[in-house]
């Protein structure tokens, strides 16, 4: 739980209004996650078809959970590639969980915001699950797939496709 | 049950497309591009343009009768990549008989070069002169990329 002086900041950001409906919380349940992956990435230049391991990743978020809103978690967070190149980008993400105490899988859709040193733009949806291991604890897997339509990254004409799973750890306060 | 499948659908991806150099402009290395999966070296277009022209001049004022002609040539330079504008900028220049005199340049002809497509085209201006010499600045027409 975070103290109430936080929550207009918190409530502003959450889910960017699309919970406008639901009444003001004087608490929100906050997360911290961290996670690192890499998996296939898929280009369509010129009309072929080609693959390649998409550069590991590393992506940290903070989430809030609205109390009469228990599924739902908006999960701004950073994400990084780190291998071969380093590039920076900013990823707001919603993800839905399913109620669970020591496994719950969630799924998640997000649009992931690259701006340095180079840029791109996609939309990305994933699922996975969490593992509590701990009260504080929790391990988690998931895939995502994610199609970056627009940046200076992209091969001209192309789109570029990413099929990722990561491994990582969420910490619920 | 999609858990149970994804690696397999990863790895059909994987085995059915085409295995590439890079997929993203920055797989490549600076001064590279990705193109077709490929990294290559932008073809640098060093060619320039080059531009011819002459001048003439006839009459005088302050009551002096002249006539003169010149001749100038002038470089113009190519954009380095399709698309970008170049052009042939032609000069002439030249003396004139007399100071004072004043007059029509002739004709520039330039060539230029973008992308190596070579186009060429007369390049017409006109030019004044105001002492013993012309200058004249054109840009050739043509189908430039």
């Amino acid at each position: 739980m975070i103290p109430a002086a936080v929550v207009p900041l918190a409530a502003g950001l959450w889910a960017g209004g699309v919970t406008g409906s639901l009444p003001p919380a004087d608490k929100l349940t906050v997360t911290a996650a961290a996670s690192s992956g890499t998996g296939v990435a898929v280009a369509s230049p010129g009309g072929g078809t080609l693959s390649g391991r998409a550069p590991v990743f590393l992506r940290a978020e903070v989430g809030f959970i609205h109390p009469q809103a228990r599924w739902l978690e908006f999960s701004p967070g950073i994400w990084m590639e780190v291998e071969g190149r380093v590039g920076f980008g900013i990823v707001p993400r919603l993800r839905a969980l399913l109620p669970g105490r020591r496994f719950y899988p969630y799924a998640t859709v997000s649009v992931p915001v690259v701006v340095a040193p180079y840029s791109l733009l996609g939309v990305e949806a994933g699922f996975g699950a969490a593992f509590t291991v701990h009260r504080h604890l929790a391990l988690t897997l998931e895939t995502t797939a994610t199609t970056f339509f627009w940046g200076s990254d992209l091969m001209k004409g192309s789109i570029l496709a990413r099929f990722d799973a990561g491994l990582g750890v969420r910490v619920p306060f | 049950m999609l858990l149970r499948h994804l690696p397999w659908v990863l790895v059909g991806v994987a085995v059915a497309c085409r295995p590439a150099e890079c997929l993203r402009q920055s797989d490549c290395l600076g001064g590279e591009v990705c193109s077709l999966g490929t990294c290559t070296v932008p073809p640098a277009d060093t060619d320039a343009g080059t531009g011819s022209g002459t001048s003439a001049a006839t009459g005088g004022t302050q009551g002096l009768v002249g006539s003169g002609s010149g001749t100038g040539t002038g470089t113009g330079s190519s954009g380095g990549t399709a698309g970008s504008t170049a052009g042939a900028t032609g000069a002439a220049s030249g003396s004139f008989g007399s100071t004072g005199d004043t007059g029509t340049a002739g004709s520039d002809t330039g060539t230029g070069d973008t992308g190596g497509a070579v186009t060429t085209g007369p390049t017409s201006g006109t030019s004044s002169t105001s002492g013993a010499s012309s200058s004249t600045t054109g840009t050739p027409p043509g189908d430039w990329l």
